[in-house]
This record gives C-alpha cells, sequence and structure tokens, in this order.
C-alpha cells in the first residue's frame, strides 16, 4: 500500500468512528462539546502513533502467542508515561485532558491497529497509519462534539452561536443525544458513500 | 517446553522494561506533581479568599464533619497575609442531584462571603452543571453572614436570597446548603465573641 494512501485510509476510508465503529465508549461519553472531542482525539491521536511505533518496532520480538497480552502493556505503559509528564509538566493541558487519558487505555482503536496493522507493518507506514486514524477519529469526534454543543446548549467551542430566542434541546448533551446522533450521523454517511459508488 | 520457556522470557523482559521505564517516570515527575497539587489546591483557595499568601489548615469540630449528612466540612483553612488574619476558606461536600458536590467558601475577617466556587460535581450538563457558572456563584460574593441563605425560585428580592437555575432546584438547594454550612460553622465555632480565633 502507498504510504499516502495509509495515512488517508484512517481518515476517509477506514475511518475509525464511522466506518469501523471502533472506540464508542470514548466516542458517545465525551462528545458533549467540541472542545472535548478535539482534546480526546489529539490524545489518542499522540497514543497512537506512539505506540504503532513501538509495537512495529518490536514485532520480530514480540512472540505471536503473548502478543496480546505485550500490547496491553506497552500501550497501557505508554498511557501512563504521558498522563505523569503531562501532570508534571504541561498542568494546564492536564487539568483539561486529565480526564481523558485513562479512557485511552481502554480505546479499542488503538488495540485493533496494533494488532492489525502494526504488527505487520514497518515503522513509517505504522506511524502514518496511526496518525491517520488519530486524525479521522479527532475529526469524527469533533463533528459529533460540534452538533451536540450547538443543539444543547447554544454554544460552540464555548462560544454563543445561537440567538437567545434559542431554547436548547437539553437531550442533545445528555447520552441519548449521543445516540442520537452517532446513529444519524452513521445513516447520513452511509446513504451518501452508497451514491457515489 | 523450551518454547513455552522462550515466549516467557520475552514477555518477562518486556514487561520488565516497561515497568523500568514507569518507575524512572514516576522518580522524575513525582516531585513535580505533588508541586503541582499544592499548588493548584492554593489556587483554589486564593480564587475565594484573594487577600491571603498562605493557608493553614484547621480542625474541622465533629459535630460539622461528619460524613452521612446532607453537607459537611472536610477542609477549613485560615487565609493569612503577613501573620494578620485575612478570613477563611471551607471546602464543604453537599449531596447534590447527581453525587457530591465539592464547594469552596471564602468568608473574610468581616463576616463576608468573598466568592464561592464549584470544585468536582456529577451533576446534570445543561441543567445542574450551571452551579459551575459564574453567573450563578457570583450570587454568593458580598453576601453577608449574619443570617442563612434561601433559595428562591424567580428574581432574588432579599439580600439574603438566591435565585434558583430554572430546572435544577436540587443543585442550588445543595449548593446553597452547603454555603449556609460554613457560615453557620463560622458564626458559631470560629467567630464566637466577636473575636475571630
Amino acid at each position: 500500500m502507498k504510504l499516502r494512501k495509509v495515512f488517508t485510509n484512517g481518515i476517509i476510508n477506514e475511518n475509525p468512528t464511522f466506518r469501523l465503529v471502533l472506540g464508542m465508549c470514548p466516542t458517545l461519553a465525551v462528545t458533549t462539546a467540541a472542545e472535548n472531542g478535539v482534546g480526546m482525539g489529539l490524545a489518542t491521536t499522540f497514543v497512537l502513533v506512539a505506540s504503532n511505533i513501538v509495537i512495529s518496532a518490536l514485532r520480530k520480538f514480540i512472540p505471536s502467542k503473548v502478543r496480546i497480552p505485550a500490547f496491553v502493556v506497552i500501550i497501557a505503559t505508554f498511557v501512563t508515561m504521558v498522563g505523569m509528564l503531562m501532570e508534571a509538566f504541561v498542568p494546564q493541558l492536564y487539568r483539561s485532558l486529565g480526564l481523558f487519558i485513562p479512557l485511552i487505555v481502554v480505546n479499542c482503536i488503538i488495540m485493533a491497529r496494533a494488532e492489525s496493522f502494526a504488527y505487520e507493518n514497518g515503522i513509517v507506514a505504522s506511524a502514518l497509519d496511526g496518525l491517520g486514524m488519530g486524525l479521522g477519529f479527532t475529526l469524527s469526534l469533533t463533528l459529533l462534539g460540534s452538533i451536540r454543543e450547538i443543539l444543547g446548549n447554544g454554544t460552540w467551542f464555548g462560544m454563543q452561536v445561537m440567538g437567545s430566542g434559542f431554547n436548547p434541546a437539553v437531550i442533545m448533551i445528555l447520552p441519548p443525544g449521543a445516540f442520537i446522533t452517532l446513529g444519524l450521523l452513521l445513516a447520513l454517511l452511509n446513504k451518501l458513500t452508497a451514491k457515489t459508488e | 517446553m523450551s518454547d513455552m520457556l522462550k515466549v516467557g522470557f520475552k514477555l518477562l523482559i518486556i514487561t520488565v522494561v516497561a515497568a523500568l521505564g514507569l518507575s524512572l517516570t514516576n522518580l522524575a515527575t513525582a516531585d513535580a506533581i505533588e508541586e503541582q497539587k499544592i499548588k493548584i489546591a492554593n489556587e483554589a483557595r486564593q480564587a475565594v479568599l484573594s487577600g491571603a499568601e498562605n493557608f493553614k489548615p484547621i480542625e474541622v469540630d465533629a459535630g460539622y464533619s461528619g460524613e452521612g449528612t446532607s453537607a459537611y466540612i472536610d477542609e477549613i483553612y485560615a487565609g493569612k497575609l503577613d501573620d494578620s488574619l485575612v478570613g477563611y476558606t471551607f471546602r464543604v461536600l453537599a449531596k447534590g442531584y447527581g453525587g457530591d458536590i465539592e464547594i469552596i467558601v471564602g468568608i473574610d475577617a468581616e463576616g463576608k462571603i468573598e466568592a464561592v466556587q464549584i470544585g468536582g460535581h456529577s451533576e446534570t450538563p445543561g441543567l445542574g452543571a450551571k452551579i459551575a457558572d459564574d453567573s450563578f456563584t457570583s450570587q454568593y460574593s458580598d453576601k453577608a453572614v449574619d443570617e442563612a441563605l434561601e433559595v428562591v425560585k424567580g428574581k432574588a428580592s432579599g439580600d439574603s436570597q438566591i435565585e434558583a437555575i430554572s430546572g435544577a432546584t436540587v443543585s442550588t438547594q445543595a449548593v446553597t446548603e452547603g454555603v449556609n454550612k460554613a457560615i453557620e460553622y463560622y458564626n458559631k465555632v470560629l467567630n464566637t465573641g466577636g473575636e475571630a480565633q
């Protein structure tokens, strides 16, 4: 596969949220605001790229019989280190992202990319795959968060975008709103891609 | 058998390296994290009692620190500037709609609430979560502590009245009850006989 295609694959064709439907727990939980979507997406991207690189570099060393526990150890170690470093040296960022860091460990996108891509491909391709998947995840979460925040709170990235006459539909930022928005977006994207094919 | 040993050994190496990396990271960050935590706690206290520079913990009377009541005082600090008392900060936990609400109250030595801030809470987004907004907490600023505060629906008319957030009376009530706990403690324990301890 061409490297450029590896990169764009995660953003469009195999978008983790809308195509692979992976990592639904953080997707549904944190998209109450656009800003949270960006934060969670970027933190995940960082871990995804790093764990893909490490796993790809160690793919000859890790025996396939115990590859899953090895992946779990590597990913969890990485997430914990990132959390500690952020808390110590960039406390401002940690305060706004702190909640999301432990959630990354259980994000199955990272596990899925380690298993299906990094374990079988070179370092450069794996890093690009991580970056593409991560950005695809970030864009999806930001889109979901934007829709929910605008309809449910009348704001976008914290700025007031709806007039004072707008009565926010609070259900959109409650859990049901996450399912409704995700379902409608999935349906819309399926319809759009069905036409172009 | 030898294959199993080899696989186990490789997994051992991975986990040992991971543990080593984690302990080194911990070694490098533990002090900085501890410092950050103290700084954040101090900033939270300074935000509700701006005149004070150093804070000294005070033991809370057993009658007020009891868990199980709907609101209890967790921590009290005496805020000082060059040895002269500026006021007190209270960390109160009150039962809200979705769980405990952390309320930081600052009362100055003249018997006025300087500010109230909401820490951690799990109130409903869009409804009860509005207790953390400045537009709500600013209602408590500059209130005298000679009488308990009271929640009203609609416009507040008296000095000791707090306007409830529409649709979130329980959350409003909980915060007010927490602030009242601090007021009561200030009047009955800290400021008896007109002379602050």
